[in-house]
């Protein structure tokens, strides 16, 4: 997932230390009107439930556990602002792991590892209520709105998730035991969106006008069509939990 | 005094402010009314407070009582006494002294007594109004006076400006006597008077007077403040409206935020050109000075957002209406609406037969500007030298330019 050129643009000239975006946003200490919105960008760790029986499976078969389905996570949104304490999301994640295993029981003729990568791929996008706990800011006349330290919120949401689990390399055909080279993906037959629901909860440090820290905790629930490469299966668990740090910007 | 002394007298004056600056709320600046002292006369916007008086028209002068609290405010014209009014700025309440109304009015000096606030509540002929003043001095040694006159529901507010007049000739014998016998210290004291504010002048005003008033006084005063956040907070739990507050924060925010000054129309909806560019004529009628109504050549503006109106006349009080001057006395629309300088710089027009020409955004920032609600400013334009060239194309000459505010010009094509 690559984050859009245009939001880079936009969060460096606001970041530029005396930028002229920010010096026609902010006073000192101040922002001159509540924000209408808020981008946030994110970085942490995925965690992926993995509770669906293809994980079982593989995490049997092949030489994964399944702490190796979680991964590096980024994500962005924007929040729109509804109360003072009310926020509108639109949240968009990536994660993605990939790893190489073997099968845990079985090498080849020539006693070596019959090895494959196996590959987790979620793009959650989703829209969201956030809570603040706190005020978020205090506006003073109509000219400024001063953001509080500390704000703690909760929230919730419901969305879409592409999603993509894949295996690729080579493999143990148990009926005749050979090995053949193949690849197994979700993505086949294009069965790869699974509507998902969220949880979150944080914080938001604000350490200006405009800019802050979150420290953000979610846990999402999903579960998605594996597809004809996976017979048979149960759904795919798609949930997990995630944490993540983030820095966000007020507009 | 020649212009030599009087230069000497600013700058030391001048480095009086300077140096006491430093408190938010400073110390009072002599007697009472030692800084009002003299005669005034109407001062138009941008005109340099230290300009000659005119020779000729009318003026106000203050002259202190013995009581030390109060002062004489005189209507001269043509070397006549038009009218006096008394302000008595004890604090203490008495009856309005007009014939035919009836109310309390009551005048009080700041704590630092460098302003005089300024109310009344009046019924004059069943008409019931309340008025609410701020009497100060700028940083230039101006006299600016500032009212607000509410009568059913509507405020108006005016404000006029006022520079020293000197001793103009002809002046009643009593009157020049006070003014000669002065001295220096006048002149320090009012440099001194029209020093900085700070938070604790604010939020004193802001419950002295109303906030219409306050608001005014800040825009006019000129002043740079730095306003942060905590400040800020200070003020709102100290009771300062946000309209106040807003002013602050524009004046603290000189890149974003200018003060424009409002389009208004007179009834015959003429129209004047300016320094600042074009602006509406406002019609006015000069009157003898009234602290209680709105002020000897002041000129009106609703400064409340579309409210107040230009027809509005206070029946049978004081001596209004009874001194007709008439025409335009250099008077003004004061500022009303807050823009942000991006776009006041952007603002041009393209006149048929004159070319291209900025109708804001000059570096005065006086320029008129349509009234909105901009306290939700749109994005600043993504340019502002688009309108700065002339076209040229309209000119006999086709030779002239016009430059903007970055220094930008146009010549002709060889």
């Amino acid at each position: 997932m690559t984050v859009p050129r245009s939001f880079i643009a936009v969060a460096l000239a606001i970041a530029i230390p005396g930028g002229t975006l920010s010096a026609q946003l902010a006073g000192n200490g101040y922002l001159f009107h509540a924000p209408y919105v808020t981008f946030d960008l994110r970085g942490g760790y995925s965690a992926a439930s993995a509770g669906s029986d293809v994980f079982d499976d593989v995490t049997s078969q092949l030489t994964l556990n399944k702490r190796d389905f979680g991964s590096l996570t980024v994500g962005a949104d924007v929040a729109f602002r509804v109360t003072s304490q009310v926020d509108l999301t639109l949240d968009a994640g990536y994660s993605r792991s990939s790893h190489q295993s073997e099968f845990r029981n079985f090498v080849d003729n020539n006693n070596l590892p019959i090895e494959q990568t196996t590959t987790f791929e979620r793009i959650p996008l989703t829209a969201n209520v956030k809570v603040h706990l706190a005020p978020t800011g205090r506006s003073i006349g109509r000219l400024a709105w001063i953001p509080s330290r500390v704000v703690p919120y909760v929230g919730g949401g419901v969305g879409m998730m592409s999603y993509r689990f894949r295996q690729q390399g080579d493999f143990v055909d148990f009926n005749t035991n050979d090995v053949f080279n193949s690849t197994f993906d979700t993505q086949d037959d294009g069965r790869d969106w699974a509507f998902i629901q969220q949880v979150m909860a944080g914080v938001d440090y604000n350490f200006s006008p405009m800019f802050g820290v979150t420290l953000d905790a979610r846990y999402l629930h999903g579960r998605g069509d594996l597809g004809t490469a996976f017979s048979g299966y149960d759904k795919i668990d798609l949930s997990g939990a995630s944490a993540s740090v983030g820095i966000s910007v007020r507009l | 005094m020649n212009v030599t002394m009087k230069r000497c007298v600013a700058v030391l004056g001048i480095l009086v402010v300077t140096a006491a600056t430093a408190g938010a709320q400073r110390a009072p600046v002599g007697p009472k009314w030692l800084a009002w002292t003299g005669c005034w006369t109407a001062s138009p916007p941008g005109e340099s407070a230290f300009l000659p008086a005119p020779s000729r028209g009318p003026v106000v002068c203050i002259t202190p009582s013995s009581s030390g609290d109060a002062a004489d405010f005189t209507t001269i014209d043509s070397g006549k006494v038009v009218s006096t009014q008394r302000i008595d700025a004890s604090g203490a309440e008495g009856p309005v002294d007009a014939s035919g109304c009836t109310g309390v009015q009551r005048a009080s000096w700041s704590a630092d007594e460098r302003r005089i606030y300024l109310r009344s509540s009046s019924t004059c002929n069943g008409a019931k109004s309340t008025t609410s003043a701020i009497l100060a001095l700028s940083a230039t040694g101006e006299w600016l006076d500032i009212h607000d006159v509410k009568s059913y529901g509507s405020d108006n507010v005016r404000v006029a400006r006022y520079r020293d007049a000197g001793i103009p000739a002809g002046l009643p014998a009593e009157i020049a006597s006070i003014l000669r016998d002065r001295g220096a210290a006048a002149e320090s004291a009012r440099m001194a008077a029209g020093g900085d504010i700070g938070p604790t002048a604010v939020i004193e005003a802001s419950r002295a007077a109303d906030s219409l008033v306050v608001a005014a006084w800040l825009m006019e005063r000129g002043q740079h403040f730095n306003v942060d956040a905590k400040t800020l907070v200070q003020l709102a739990q100290a009771g300062v409206p946000g309209g106040v507050t807003d002013v602050l924060v524009a004046a603290s925010n000189p890149g974003v935020f200018q003060f424009a000054r409002a389009q208004q129309q007179d009834e015959q909806n003429t129209t004047i050109y300016t320094d600042a560019g074009e602006r509406r004529r406002v019609s006015a009628v000069g009157v003898p000075y009234d602290p209680w109504s709105w002020g000897y050549l002041g000129y009106g503006y609703p400064i409340g957002y579309g409210y107040g109106s230009l027809g509005y006349s206070r029946y049978g009080y004081g001596s209004y209406g009874g001194y007709g001057y008439g025409g335009y006395y250099g008077g003004y629309v004061p500022p009303i609406v807050i823009v942000t300088n991006g776009q006041a710089q952007s603002r041009g027009q393209m006149v048929k037969g004159r070319g291209y020409t900025q109708t804001q955004g000059s570096s005065s920032g006086t320029a008129s500007e349509r009234p909105r609600s901009t306290y939700t400013p749109p994005p600043p334009s993504s340019s502002s030298s688009g309108s700065s060239a002339s076209s040229g194309s309209s000119s006999s000459s086709g030779s002239s330019s016009s430059s903007s505010g970055s220094g930008r010009t146009a010549k002709p094509r060889p």
